[in-house]
């Protein structure tokens, strides 16, 4: 149900969008012949009725057809299938620095707390909630790229070329080839964006993992471990930090799927390729099938998380299993 | 705890301070937020100019002063709107339960389904680009969490005895929900509101950036991030002040909304006990 409800959205949307994509196209490719404008419009399909073109856009979705991109005349599926990648390699750097930074962090602030690294921690963590992906993109660009000489926006340096597709992510695609340089350079190009996400990420993190683990270290199992006799690093790491990662674990789901549903503004900044540069890309060209096919994949995508995370808590937490 | 409160007390004081400027922008600005002046363009911080200019001549402490309006406001309209939104449906959905409950939930359920920046900046860009454009778009893609909450806190008053108190005493449906129970579910959405406030702040920024907001050559904050990354070059400060600015506002109303929430949620969580 909701499944549809999705599916109808996302063809509403595309069809209320203000501009007349064939006009737009037109306008690019510079044909002025009415009869031509017309040839194309019947060709799109966009001189039917409203009611027609939903019911053929819902029998395509069925059968994985989403169509084919105005702007770059290929299978939507296709522009995924290249852009994906992409996006994914980025939500792994995200994730990998999100958890990098969150992680010791909140272990540090819970266990010294009201310490003046614990508030340090904490103001940063606001900050990092706070702040717009954006800027964090164009002060980490500021910094490394302008002041200290390292890589630029885009998923490899000009005088690279990308590595034959097998997955489409050129780091792995590249290590597959055997060619060093440019695994090295696309890991490289993968730490700023990735960071900025991953800043922005760590911050809700860092303080859900803080609390659910001071939640922890104050309740009574913990009081038995040490009087058990455990030694304090074994209390924490064993018991404490194990049982708070519940609570951080289902936010962090959320977060890969946000990650993977396309960060629009980093991506835009870093000009990556991925899904994020196509659904803006396709809303500014009133491009209906790309902008249906990656809307409806991204929030697929993102409820495919959502789900996962749910029943994941109930795997994890078997308190939950049994209420 | 005495730090934490002269943190709040700060940022209350920060956020007073904003909303007071934006209104009194026009008075208050040293120079016209438009006016062009080639001549002196990407000029450095002076005494005339405190914060320098822009890329075309313009005054950029007057360009702050002026984005504060819109940036301001939005956080309290969309706030509003997704209030007005969301708190009814939530608290209907919640207190007559059933069809009705599950219909608001899969409406709640199919929005929420959408990566929610995707989603306000295909709005903003249907319903027109542009301030207006943005504040309702935001409010159509806010509403869903506050509805959630709301839903949530009316189900467990609905389990007590005030509810089946008034209900004995007479009262209708309508008026015990609104009358008895919704007073007493205010406190997470002032909390939500304080952390949203901000949270608008910074989708707005972002919704201009991309084009969709506030269009230039009105000022805002985000359209300000914008035209300085295209002169990152030339002078980095462009874009790095006015997201300075956007981050501390921010930071503020969500300190705010934080010690709100521990101040009230013990409290809270002694009652169920």
């Amino acid at each position: 149900m909701v499944i549809w409800g999705t599916v109808t959205i996302t063809f509403l949307i595309a069809r209320v969008l203000p501009s007349n994509p064939v006009m737009l196209y037109v306008g690019q490719a510079q044909i002025t012949d009415p009869k031509v404008i017309a040839q194309i419009t019947h060709q799109w399909g966009l001189d039917r009725p409203l009611y027609v073109q939903y019911i053929a856009y819902f029998e395509n979705i069925l059968t994985g057809n989403l169509g084919t991109s105005y702007t770059s005349q290929r299978a939507v599926i296709i522009d995924l299938q290249t852009r994906m990648p992409a996006t994914i390699e980025l939500s792994i750097f995200a994730l990998i620095f999100t958890l990098l930074i969150a992680i010791p962090v909140a272990i540090v602030s819970a266990t010294h707390k009201n310490s003046p690294f614990d508030h340090a921690g904490r103001i940063f963590s606001i900050a990092g909630f706070s702040a717009p992906s954006f800027w964090i993109a164009i002060m980490l660009l500021l910094i490394f790229f302008r002041e200290l000489g390292f890589v630029g926006p885009g998923r490899l340096s000009p005088q690279f070329v990308a590595p034959p597709f097998v997955t489409g992510m050129y780091t792995i695609d590249a290590l597959i080839a055997g060619n060093l340089p440019v695994f090295f350079d696309a890991f490289e190009h993968l730490i700023l964006p990735g960071l900025t996400l991953g800043l922005g990420g760590s911050a809700v993190t860092m303080r859900l993992l803080r609390s659910s683990m001071l939640e922890a270290i104050n309740s009574d199992y913990i009081r038995t471990a040490r009087m058990k006799g455990l030694r304090e690093r074994v209390v924490i790491y064993r018991h404490a930090f194990r049982n708070a990662l519940i609570p951080m674990t289902t936010y962090v789901g959320l977060l890969i799927g946000g990650f993977l549903s396309g960060a629009v503004l980093t991506e835009t900044i870093f000009s990556w390729n991925g899904m994020g540069q196509y659904t803006i890309n396709a809303i500014f060209a009133n491009d209906f099938p790309a902008l249906q096919g990656v809307v409806l994949f991204e929030a697929f995508i993102f409820a495919g998380a959502n789900l996962i995370v749910d029943l994941a808590y109930g795997i994890i937490d078997p308190r939950v299993r049994y209420a | 705890m005495m730090r934490r409160s002269k943190l709040t007390m700060l940022s209350a004081g920060v956020v007073v301070a904003s909303y007071v400027i934006a209104l009194l922008a026009p008075y208050i600005a040293p120079y016209n937020p438009n006016t062009l002046n080639l001549a002196l363009k990407l000029g450095p911080p002076s005494w005339a100019h405190l914060l320098g200019l822009d890329q075309v001549g313009r005054d950029v402490l007057s360009r702050l002063i002026w984005g504060a309006q819109v940036s301001m406001l939005i956080g309290i309209i969309v706030v509003v709107l997704s209030v007005a939104i969301g708190l009814p449906l939530g608290a209907l959905a919640a207190y007559y339960g059933g069809r009705i409950d599950e219909i608001i939930m899969r409406i709640t359920d199919i929005i929420m389904s959408f990566p929610g920046l995707v989603l306000a900046i295909l709005f903003a860009y249907i319903l027109g680009r542009g301030p207006i454009a943005a504040f309702i778009a935001l409010s159509l893609v806010n509403w869903t969490s506050i509805a959630r909450i709301i839903r949530g806190v009316v189900l467990l008053e609905k389990e007590k005895e005030y509810t089946t108190a008034a209900q004995v005493l007479g009262k209708s449906s309508l008026s015990t929900l609104f009358g008895e129970v919704l007073p007493n579910s205010v406190q997470p959405v002032i909390v939500w509101g304080s952390m949203s406030l901000g949270n608008a702040i910074v989708s707005l920024a972002g919704l201009s950036f991309i084009g969709v907001g506030v269009q230039p050559p009105t000022a805002d904050w985000g359209v300000m991030v914008s035209d300085g990354y295209s002169y990152m070059v030339d002078d980095p400060w462009l874009a790095i002040i006015p997201g300075l600015v956007i981050i501390v506002v921010a930071m503020c109303f969500n300190i705010i909304g934080d010690t709100l929430q521990d101040a009230l949620d013990p409290k809270q969580r002694r009652e169920m006990i």
